[in-house]
């Protein structure tokens, strides 16, 4: 079968269940004996294993099989679910992580067979057979029935004579040849009953039936063999017993006594009608024939067929009892529901945004068009375009929401990177987190991973005590990271944050004068949140040692560089002894956003609205000078002033004497006054890069196109405070 | 009758997998169910004239939705779709009316033949 065009999907859904995985396990070494856990883990190996084997590959089918077996066990309360038996789980999830990983790049899973992982899971089925094998086995024989030295004695008798038949290929060779039911030995209890039934008009017929080598769980296949027979008919004797064949303790063939009405024809066809059998053979059972057979072993052979008899009855009792039982404790165990989705290409995604933005471009043509001419005529125009802006607002909207996703899909790896951190730097410590739910735009999920991870790996290795550190400071044993998402506004912040040590603002000084990228005088009037800037300039640590943890080399630079290429921002804020909160704030969105329409010396200009608290008109004499800074004084608080004409190099169009018209800008807790010659208003626009030819610009974060095709370019209010 | 083959399972991969199977040999698919609960409720409301159905689901479990199907509906066409080691399970079904078991990874042959057999 060509698998190659289910490998997206089989890669999406592979990599659910990896993750599903990976918290189930979780929850597992949190709570071993928890049976949601266990089904849910036993239910995702499973279909793994099927997706797997489905595309042909090989080496994760076989360590899902395995890890699935595990389980199999797990649930039956065989195996107790073991710290070791959770780390080798976790060196499973990595090598079918890694599976996934090749297929996803090379559309093949690779060589690694891992044999000793394999090794290491089987270990423990290994253990719990030592322990389980036994009570299966004496069930087993204690159901074959009064005599299970007879019923072995029919089995082994019957197995070399299986082989030769096959072999010769002969149906009606010297000896039984196919007709190995003329071997069953026929008791009393059956002899009665075909002899009863013949007065009824019923017909004994032996049969035997061969199902396909290529059969897989043959035992269902011969009890479908049996259902079509117990249709028109009755199976009085069956060799092997019905639970031998339940158990698939027989080879590839079975033969049974059987009373119908029916024409032997028919019934050899109701049976080879079942799909997988090979053949089926037959003939008028003659008692006179078995008799003298019969007569050697009677006891032996009475003893065989009223245990299997009354064998059957009673294990096919047990069987839907214990199938009742299933059921029950099925019912009581709730499990998570799975929502109901549709997966979309994210470029599909893109483009439909792409076309929103379009129109958005548009609606805003036809704004600038109404307030010309024909608009101001046209009261019913007007009204239209109004109705179409509430359209495009909300089409944005909804197409904004589709492409959010929770950062759960990020955020669900940690804990288990902390356990192993937590074993690797010997630090106990727990991840707490909250807000995994919260969502954000998917091109930004998809890159917020790895700065999370680098400052939880930081707060473990840097932040966190050592044991004896920490008791000394009398804080508990085991540290505390907190992970914390949350919606602010237009905002989604992130905040990772540790009860450890704090940041050491001296130590961080000294090591920056060590590596000269301060002067000892320069320290000296560093501000404090001056000198923990320091610490995200590149290749920039602190730790004594590099472990391999952090510090190797990844700094938090990378971390500030990306957040900020996603158009956010992080703060930090720290007490010495107590901890440290790293806060990461994002915009919601990439594309479009709220902007302020200002001019500054006769151009454009965009400001995002989400930056700016209010919007003042100062008189020029309010404004003093400290420092050399220009700054106002506005309700109690010191507020500098920026002033875009001399920040961008144009002239201002305004008199030097006009009051100033001032836009109030906020940046974490800090405030700056922007100075601007005219306000437009507020407009909805679509960001476009700026490309790659003009160079990176601090002030200016893009361009937009107006309705009037104008091109205006947005400023970064963040950027000038 | 007519009304096409219902498809249970649920990984939506598989679900992809059998569709192809059972377009590239002629049959219509009636419509595709995620877990038992929506297999049950899609029965009623498609009607099919047979079922593909998945033993491991959440909500509710193959074995489970095949017995409902079998109560509401004697001459329902089930065809379990089972991996290897869910030997009892599959006999239980069987003992419960499933016509047909096939074995995953599914051979897409075996798979038709299968359902020739009860549907031509």
């Amino acid at each position: 079968m060509d698998v190659s065009q289910y490998l997206e999907i089989f890669i999406d859904e592979a990599k659910e269940h990896l993750e599903n995985l990976n918290t189930q396990i979780m929850n597992l070494e949190q709570d071993g004996e928890n049976m949601d856990t266990i089904n849910e883990i036993f239910r995702a190996a499973h279909s793994l294993k099927g997706m797997a084997g489905t595309m042909g590959f090989k080496n994760m089918q076989t360590l899902t099989h395995d890890m699935e077996n595990v389980f199999s066990e797990v649930r039956n309360g065989n195996v107790k679910v073991s710290s070791e038996m959770v780390d080798v789980l976790f060196q499973c999830l990595d090598a079918l992580d890694e599976y996934v990983t090749n297929i996803q790049q090379t559309a093949d899973e690779g060589d690694n067979d891992n044999a000793a992982l394999i090794k290491a899971v089987n270990d423990f089925l290994a253990a719990s057979e030592n322990d389980g094998e036994k009570a299966p086995q004496s069930t087993a024989s204690s159901q074959a029935g009064g005599s299970p030295t007879a019923g072995a004695g029919a089995e082994e008798g019957n197995a070399p004579s299986a082989d030769g038949g096959a072999q010769n290929g002969n149906p009606n060779g010297d000896s039984n040849g196919k007709h190995k039911w003329k071997e069953i030995k026929i008791g009393n209890v059956e002899k009665g009953a075909i002899a009863d039934a013949a007065k009824e008009g019923l017909q004994a017929y032996g049969i035997s039936v061969y199902i396909q080598e290529s059969c897989l769980l043959k035992a269902a296949r011969a009890f479908l063999v049996f259902r079509a027979m117990e249709e028109i008919g009755e199976v009085i004797l069956s060799v092997p017993s019905v639970q031998d064949i339940e158990d698939e303790r027989f080879d590839k063939d079975f033969s049974v006594i059987y009373l119908t009405e029916e024409p032997l024809n028919k019934v050899l066809d109701a049976i080879k009608n079942v799909s997988e059998i090979e053949d089926a053979v037959g003939d008028v059972v003659n008692l006179s024939e078995g008799e003298a057979k019969e007569e050697g072993d009677k006891a032996s052979g009475a003893g065989t067929g009223a245990g299997s008899g009354s064998g059957d009855t009673s294990a096919s009792k047990e069987k839907s009892q214990a199938g009742n039982a299933k059921q029950d404790t099925k019912k009581v165990m709730g499990k998570p529901v799975v929502n109901r989705t549709v997966r979309v290409d994210i470029e599909k995604l893109d483009s439909l945004m792409n076309l929103v933005s379009e129109l958005i471009i548009s609606k805003n043509s036809l704004v600038s068009v109404a307030s010309t001419e024909i608009g101001t005529s046209s009261l019913a125009f007007n009204e239209q375009i109004e109705y179409l802006e509430s359209v495009t607002t909300s089409l944005h909207e909804s197409v904004m929401k589709v492409r959010m996703v929770p950062i759960e899909s990020v955020v669900t790896k940690f804990p288990r990177m902390i356990r192993d951190l937590s074993k690797k730097l010997d630090k106990k410590m727990e991840l707490y987190m909250t807000g995994e739910d919260t969502e954000l735009d998917r091109t930004v999920v998809d890159e917020i991973g790895d700065p999370l991870m680098h400052l939880l790996r930081n707060s473990a290795d840097h932040g966190l005590e050592s044991a004896e550190v920490r008791a000394q400071r009398g804080k508990p044993e085991v540290g505390s990271i907190f992970l914390d998402a949350y919606q602010d506004g237009n905002n989604v912040v992130i905040e990772v944050k540790d009860d450890g040590n704090g940041i050491d603002v001296e130590a961080v000084k000294a090591k920056a004068i060590e590596k000269g990228k301060i002067t000892p005088e320069q320290a000296e009037t560093m501000t404090e949140k001056e000198v923990i800037d320091l610490l995200f300039q590149p290749s920039f640590s602190t730790a004594k040692q590099v472990s391999d943890v952090s510090g190797r080399g990844v700094g938090l630079d990378v971390v500030k560089s990306k957040i900020e290429s996603l158009s956010g921002e992080v703060e930090v804020s720290t007490k010495l002894g107590e901890g440290t909160t790293f806060t990461i704030r994002l915009p919601l969105t990439l594309a479009i956003i709220q902007t302020l329409m200002v001019i500054v010396g006769g151009e454009k200009y965009a400001i995002s609205l989400g930056s700016i608290q209010t919007i003042e008109s100062i008189p020029v004499d309010e404004v003093k000078t400290v420092q050399g800074r220009e700054v106002i004084y506005l309700r109690g608080n010191v507020i500098p002033l920026v002033r875009l004409t001399k920040e961008l190099g144009v002239e201002s169009m305004n008199a030097p004497d006009a009051d100033l018209l001032v836009l109030i800008a906020k940046k974490g807790d800090r405030l700056a006054g922007i100075v601007v010659d005219e306000m437009i208003g507020q407009m909805e626009i679509v960001i476009k890069s700026m490309g790659k030819f003009i160079g990176k610009s601090k002030l200016i974060s893009g361009a937009t196109i107006l309705g009037n095709g104008e091109v205006a370019l947005i400023l970064d209010a963040n950027a000038m405070i | 009758m007519g009304n096409g083959i219902l498809i249970v399972d649920d990984a939506a991969f598989m679900r992809m997998v059998i569709r192809d199977i059972l377009v590239k040999a002629g049959y219509e698919v009636a419509g595709e169910a995620a877990d038992g609960k929506e297999a049950i409720r899609l029965y009623r409301t498609l009607k099919p004239e047979l079922v593909l159905l998945d033993i491991t689901m959440p909500e509710m479990d193959g074995v489970d939705a095949l017995k409902k199907i079998m109560q509401e509906d004697r001459d329902a066409k089930v065809i379990m779709c089972s991996a290897l080691g869910q030997s009892s399970m599959v006999i239980e079904c069987i003992q419960a009316g499933a016509k047909d078991y096939i074995v995953k990874p599914f051979q897409a042959d075996r798979v038709i033949e299968s359902i020739r057999k009860l549907i031509g």
